[in-house]
């Protein structure tokens, strides 16, 4: 990390928002931490002030579930591109799925993604390491080697592990190791043509994934983490079957978790009006009832964490016949924006306020809770906590894919539109990595 | 505006009752003399199948040489794709070499759609994956209207009236009024067909009663994007007062849906020799063929009085002709 630290810094004027509540307050910071919160702080002499009138301060983003491409530079998604648009998002720590190419499936590739890390990201990242060698779903990877090389995550992301012995022997290890084992539940015989049920499938002819589709795997995975005591979460739920089985195994003690996407609960298929490709997403996107459902459901806290599933693709690689473009959408920058539209879709009556700790409750507290960053992440904005925050800035419109977007990736949903709501300044741990809305 | 024929959803009823005018007087007045029309010359227009056919890419051929434009064939398997060309980047060369028009059969659904977005040219949708099949739409409509309206002069075995006046009289001559009211039960295989869901929309469209009817796991969640009012397994209850009986050939080749024995799927959901006499006077059947003898048919219905399946396949020709002339804004 390159920007310099002040040795106070000073963020005044706006309102403090975090998991608990809001109120109108300032937030100093003093090496790294927070050493004030609260009404009318004075300025003390030699430190930097950063504007936070009409805007809200929040503990800085964490995203469970991040994907570049490589872990070499190059014209795709990379690390420093990539944790660019994150930081833009507000984000200040990433974990990186290892289905780069190569995947990360061996103790070299890990220990290289690691030193790559340390070079080139802008924010704190981790890479997770791969369940199975080749994300072939066929063998395990070594887990306990990348484990002792520091992996903590584990996952075939963009593959299901269709293997119930795999999986079960992965969570195995993880309740005697305590790592985390992630999974990308889809069970492929039921998952359909690339859409969901629903209008546009009919409408096309297109088999549509029914709930099933997810939930089946959502079962059998609480179930071997229930029977293993091993660690389970379960990655971009979009079904609210999915999110009802993760409650049911929380209550009866199993160790599970699991998040949300932004688009799972921003989209639903029959905006997509036609196959277009820049709506095609895995898992797809629901039909709207369903999506609504969804959506209270995570409103009821069913969910534990919002995570973007940030999937760069070049414009030319998705703008293809519906069938043969990738999967994914490139989101990072415009998460927050896009997860407080939906959350006023779902809830109009409550308050921004209100609406904006629960995004900071599923978007930072919780996902920093699953991934233990409580020296990087406040809980809390008071004192003695780590100032990693974000100044968000209700009113100022963003265009999706515009002049300031740092994504390589430009397919989203909304390409060429404008979404309320941008992130104005981060900081990491006292450093401002964005001010203004633009990189330091 | 190009006009492109991707889904029937792109036709007016206007377009409909031209198209299927045309048809009629082409067949009566032109095919089978022993020569070519020429409003196509110096047309080139490109069949892109993706997918196997011979009656329709074959019938797409003879109406272009019919009307004295030259086809191209392209044959993916024998092309840059199979050197790893996109879809987009084939169509661009497809164009750019100087096509006229583009007929595309694609397995993806949507193909035809994706193309028309590509391409300037007029792309005609022979048939995507499971999506829509107009022209076997048009046809059926076609074949229909010409069964029904009898007094129209161009009914079944017409052809007496001279030639010379016939042409410019077609376009106001046809009504497709005699297709508003009518009961169509569509039977079968409809999670796979393509040419349900575009015959169903047409004709519901053209005022005519759309059911869907089979097997329960066949059946669409949706009965509406088949134009269809409703979806039910009860084949008898609903043959008993339709006037069109259209069955579907049973697709074992597409992917999805569960296998049913050809004796058993004739039991329950074929048109058997009891199930004929449960018609009423006058009904009508009709299947996009080729016929599963003995599985959708008994060789009772499908030799009877009431089959239209060969009139469909006689006008095969002479629709897509006049949809030729439709997409290049030609008239007769």
């Amino acid at each position: 990390m390159s920007a310099s630290r002040p040795r106070e810094l000073l963020i005044r004027g706006g309102t403090l928002v975090d998991a608990r509540g809001a109120a109108v307050g300032d937030v100093l910071i003093r090496e790294g931490r927070i050493a004030a919160a609260g009404r009318a702080i004075a300025k003390p002499p030699g430190a930097s002030v950063l504007d936070a009138t009409g805007a809200y301060v929040m503990p800085a983003l964490v995203d469970l579930h991040f994907h570049v491409r490589t872990i070499a530079s190059a014209d795709v998604e990379d690390l420093s591109s990539g944790t660019q648009a994150a930081a833009l998002g507000g984000f200040c720590w990433v974990l990186l799925m290892p289905n780069t190419s190569p995947p990360v499936d061996r103790v070299e590739t890990f220990k290289e993604f690691k030193r790559a890390v340390e070079l080139s990201c802008l924010i704190p990242a981790e890479p997770a390491a791969c369940i199975s060698r080749g994300r072939e779903g066929a063998s395990l990877a070594p887990l306990i080697d990348l484990y002792e090389a520091g992996a903590r995550f584990f996952t075939d992301d963009g593959d299901p592990v269709q293997d119930a012995s795999l999986m079960r022997a992965a969570l195995e290890l993880s309740a005697a190791l305590g790592f985390c084992v992630m999974d990308h539940p889809e069970e492929r015989s039921l998952s359909g043509d690339g859409v969901a049920e629903g209008p546009i499938a009919e409408a096309y002819g297109l088999q549509g994934a029914p709930p099933s589709a997810e939930a089946v795997m959502v079962a059998r995975d609480c179930l071997l983490a229930a029977e293993t005591g091993g660690r389970y979460h379960a990655q971009h739920l979009s079904r609210p079957a999915s999110l009802e089985l993760i409650s049911f195994f929380r209550s009866v003690g199993a160790r599970v978790t699991c998040e949300v996407t932004p688009h799972h609960l921003a989209f639903c298929q029959e905006e997509m009006g036609r196959l277009d490709p820049l709506y095609k997403v895995n898992p797809p996107l629901a039909a709207r009832e369903e999506r609504d459902r969804l959506r209270a459901l995570v409103l009821e806290g069913c969910a534990d964490a919002l995570a973007t599933d940030h999937a760069p693709h070049s414009l030319e690689s998705k703008n293809r016949l519906f069938a043969e473009a990738p999967f994914g959408i490139s989101g990072a920058e415009v998460a927050l924006s896009l997860t407080l539209r939906a959350i006023e879709e779902a809830a109009p009556e409550a308050p921004l306020p209100e609406r904006l700790s629960l995004a900071v409750k599923l978007a930072s507290t919780a996902p920093a809770r699953i991934a233990k960053l409580g020296n990087l992440v406040p809980g809390a904005l008071e004192e003695g906590q780590p100032a990693s925050l974000v100044v968000f800035d209700p009113g100022r419109e963003l265009e999706v894919g515009g002049a300031g977007w740092r994504s390589r990736g430009h397919n989203h949903p909304l390409l060429g539109k404008k979404l309320k709501g941008a992130v104005e300044h981060v900081v990491v741990k006292g450093a401002p990595v964005v001010k203004g809305g633009e990189l330091v | 505006m190009t006009r492109n024929l991707v889904s029937v959803a792109d036709l007016s009823p206007d377009d409909v009752r031209w198209i299927v005018n045309s048809a009629l007087v082409l067949k009566r007045d032109w095919i089978g003399r022993g020569f070519k029309l020429p409003p196509l010359r110096g047309k080139f227009v490109g069949l892109a199948f993706f997918e196997r056919s011979t009656r329709t890419q074959l019938s797409f051929k003879l109406a272009c040489h019919n009307l004295s434009a030259d086809t191209v064939e392209f044959n993916p398997e024998h092309s840059s794709m199979a050197k790893g060309e996109t879809l987009k980047d084939t169509l661009a060369t497809l164009e750019a070499a100087g096509l006229d028009a583009l007929v595309i059969r694609h397995p993806a659904e949507g193909a035809a759609e994706y193309a028309a977005g590509i391409v300037s040219m007029p792309v005609v949708n022979a048939g995507d994956g499971r999506h829509e099949h107009p022209t076997q739409a048009l046809v059926d409509v076609a074949t229909l209207t010409e069964a029904l309206a009898g007094g129209s002069g161009w009914g079944r075995g017409a052809g007496s009236e001279g030639t010379e006046e016939s042409l410019g009289s077609a376009s106001t001559d046809a009504s497709l009024e005699c297709l508003e009211g009518l009961k169509v039960v569509i039977v079968g295989d409809l999670a796979r067909s393509r040419v349900a869901r575009s015959t169903g929309r047409l004709l519901a469209k053209l005022g005519c009663e759309v059911v869907l009817c089979g097997p329960p796991n066949w059946l669409p969640a949706d009965p509406g994007s088949f134009g269809a009012t409703r979806a039910t397994c009860e084949v008898d209850a609903e043959l008993k007062d339709a006037d069109v009986v259209y069955c579907l050939r049973i697709q074992h080749e597409r992917r999805g849906g569960i296998h049913c024995g050809r004796s058993d799927y004739l039991s329950g959901w074929g048109i058997t020799p009891s199930r004929l006499s449960l018609m009423k006077a006058g009904a009508l059947i009709m299947h996009p063929g080729p016929v599963n003898r003995g599985a959708e048919l008994s060789t009772a219905a499908l030799e009877s009085e009431r089959s239209l399946i060969l009139s469909q396949v006689a006008n095969g020709v002479p629709t897509r002709m006049a949809v030729m002339l439709w997409c290049f804004e030609v008239g007769l």
